[in-house]
């Protein structure tokens, strides 16, 4: 038989064949055959602009199985990240900063990012608080509500996933503190998403208040969490870790870091402590590494590679030998012994010490040179989020890579106008755009409960 | 006699075409109805078209040849006949992912799924709608609370001379200028924009007055062009 024989004239089509003469479109394919042309795109791409073409798109995107299937087709992404923090200009008004290059990754994917914050976050009149992944902890305003007594403020908190432009004001809430300034409470947000689950609370977070007190916490202290899962917030007085003669929260406002479940904070002695929002009686204590000098704080808290890393810059500025930075990594933590009198298993690993006048700068040799001198002003501003090698300092407005394993200082990005108050800006968030970004869960008329 | 084995295949509108066993087997799914020795007979295709599987039929041919050890067929040469071969209307597109989707054709299938992702790629939501006749069904209020938010997503450079004097500046605003609302409108987002005849200094206040006026706008007032962006618009429309 020939094959190329066109058989119409021979073959009178039946009723239930029928000439299909419609024109097939986007709208005729099946779902499943969207999704494989969906994945295919880049992450901005799915889920800034394919999401919002129609509520059937938006429906197929916004599934934990799309995510899976994107995350499966893009296994070798890189994680983008950003270091936000505030510092004085020369006017003293306070200005934000968001790092938007590196090394690796493209500058374009984090300006719309940074353009959002700019935008939405006066930096005059609010801050960025805490962070968990992709998820910023905004504090819109602190309204002081001086006619009660003793004092309250009245806090206003949102968040804000400033990759998807998600942001989510939680209701207000009352704490009992006098001051309105973030000095007086210590603050964190911990996140989880897991697409590998297809129910409903596979993304959830908690948000955590401490108000600070100057005087030490012997027996137990308060906690206001928000909770995802109810919408709302609710108080919680926690007993402290035993077998610890209680504990100050440290003054240094660095902002609570999640790890493991546990939000933690730094208090007195250089030491740790976490709290489980999911669990509000679950409390423990790190204790400060070892080769920590005496009576210093550690300069900086954050994650690096899925461990818990803390550094301090040592012998500086009034001793006699150079300064020295160390950095240590929190290993064998381990959840479950912290039962036994609040202290968790884990001990910090020191991985890094580099005394300063061991480093050497290529593009810069005026860092080098600097860093070497009697009083250098140098501030550790945050860790690279997965390269264990890297961390960011900040000297003489500007960010600097430091090299931990080459010693070498380069120049990351300038400070843009900063003014004199510029060696004391505070510690930098850190976000960090996961292989799907976390979904705020509510929908436009509510919480999803 | 020829030795190969050959199968038939019947199209939805009644055409036969036959094809060489291994050629046939491209498609996992006539595959396994051979393998099931369900193919001694023509194998009807009621979900495809002769036009549509004599297409799916050059396709396996010519990716079953390059497999062949006699055919010195380049990845370059493939890939360059690949596109060629999608370079087709949309409509033949979509019926060839539906095919290949139906007659489960894994190499068909990518081909013509990431020739539609390259096509979505960086175009706005309005743009993906218009190109694939797709309908908003997005309640007004829902898609101002999206453009709200989303207006940082679509920045927009506007260039003046030569100097590479770029702003970056919300769409919304920019729209506020006719002559650049056109350009946006036919698609020159993408790129940056330039305006030969303004200078930097005009430019920016240009650009703080677009902002007011989008503000009063958004509070409800008339908007008014003011002369320096009148000066935009008609040199350039000249």
């Amino acid at each position: 038989m020939d094959s190329s024989v066109d058989s119409h004239s021979l073959l009178q089509p039946s009723c239930e064949v029928k000439r299909k003469r419609s024109i097939t479109s986007m709208n005729d394919l099946p779902d499943c055959v969207l999704m494989e042309i969906l994945v295919l795109l880049s992450l901005p791409s799915v889920v800034l602009r394919c999401k919002w073409v129609s509520k059937r798109w938006f429906s197929l995107i916004t599934t934990p199985h799309f995510a899976r299937r994107f995350v499966t087709q893009h296994p070798h992404v890189h994680h983008p990240f950003s270091l936000i923090f505030y510092y004085p200009d020369c006017c003293s008004n306070q200005r934000l900063h968001i790092t938007t290059n590196s090394e690796t990754q493209n500058e374009s994917e984090l300006k719309p990012l940074a353009a959002y914050l700019h935008n939405k976050c006066d930096p005059n009149t609010s801050s960025l608080r805490a962070s968990c992944n992709d998820l910023l902890l905004w504090c819109d305003r602190a309204e002081q509500m001086v006619q009660h007594c003793p004092p309250v403020t009245m806090v206003f908190y949102s968040i804000i996933n400033p990759f998807t432009r998600q942001c989510l004001a939680l209701p207000p809430r009352l704490v009992p503190h006098p001051h309105s300034s973030s000095l007086g409470l210590r603050v964190g947000i911990i996140c989880s998403y897991d697409y590998n689950n297809d129910n409903q609370h596979s993304s959830s977070f908690r948000v955590v208040l401490i108000p600070w007190s100057i005087s030490k916490f012997t027996t137990q202290f308060n906690v206001h969490i928000f909770s995802s899962d109810t919408g709302e917030w609710s108080d919680s007085v926690v007993l402290c870790p035993p077998n610890l003669d209680g504990f100050k929260l440290s003054l240094t406002p660095l902002s609570a870091i999640p790890y493991k479940g546990f939000l933690f904070w730094s208090i007195d002695g250089a030491r740790l402590l976490g709290f489980d929002p999911y669990d509000s009686t679950c409390c423990c204590v790190i204790e400060k590494p070892v080769q920590l000098e005496q009576f210093q704080e550690i300069d900086c808290l954050g994650l690096c590679r899925g461990r818990l890393r803390t550094s301090q810059v040592s012998g500086y500025p009034y001793r006699n030998e150079h300064p020295c930075l160390r950095v240590w990594d929190l290993l064998d933590f381990d959840k479950d012994s912290n039962n036994n009198g609040g202290r968790a298993g884990g001990k910090w690993c020191l991985k890094h010490e580099l005394y300063f006048n061991q480093m050497v700068s290529e593009k810069s040799p005026w860092l080098a040179q600097y860093v070497t001198r009697i009083f250098p002003f140098v501030s550790v501003l945050a860790f690279h989020p997965s390269d264990a090698d890297i961390m960011y300092l900040t000297i003489q407005s500007k960010v600097v890579l430091c090299n931990l394993q080459s010693r070498t200082l380069e120049v990351f990005c300038d400070i843009p106008q900063s003014g004199l108050g510029h060696h004391f800006i505070r510690h930098a968030l850190t976000f960090v755009l996961p292989s799907w970004p976390t979904p705020l869960p509510f929908t436009e008329t509510g919480w999803h409960c | 006699m020829s030795s190969v084995k050959k199968v038939t295949l019947k199209s939805s509108d009644g055409e036969i075409f036959e094809v060489e066993e291994t050629v046939a087997m491209e498609s996992q799914t006539i595959k396994g109805l051979i393998e099931d020795d369900c193919a001694d007979n023509a194998i009807p295709l009621p979900n495809v078209t002769g036009h549509i599987l004599s297409l799916v039929i050059q396709y396996c041919k010519e990716h079953t040849s390059s497999s062949d050890s006699n055919s010195s067929k380049s990845n370059e040469k493939l890939k360059a006949w690949d596109t060629q071969f999608i370079n087709v209307d949309l409509n033949v597109l979509f019926d060839l992912i539906m095919a290949a989707n139906y007659l489960n054709v894994k190499g068909l299938l990518d081909l013509t799924c990431q020739t539609v992702a390259d096509m979505i790629k960086e175009k706005t939501p309005e743009q993906i709608r218009a190109m694939f006749n797709i309908v908003n069904d997005f309640t007004p209020e829902e898609e101002e609370e999206v453009r709200r938010e989303n207006a940082w997503a679509f920045e927009i450079s506007l260039k003046n001379n030569n100097v590479v004097d770029t702003f970056e500046v919300e769409e919304s605003m920019a729209k506020e200028l006719q002559t650049i609302k056109n350009m946006i409108e036919d698609n020159y987002t993408d790129s940056v924009i330039p305006l030969h005849n303004v200078t930097s200094d005009i430019l920016e206040l240009v650009i703080e007055d677009c902002k007011k006026h989008v503000e009063a706008a958004e509070s409800e007032s008339e908007p008014s062009y003011s002369l320096a962006s009148k000066l935009i618009d008609d040199p350039l429309k000249a």
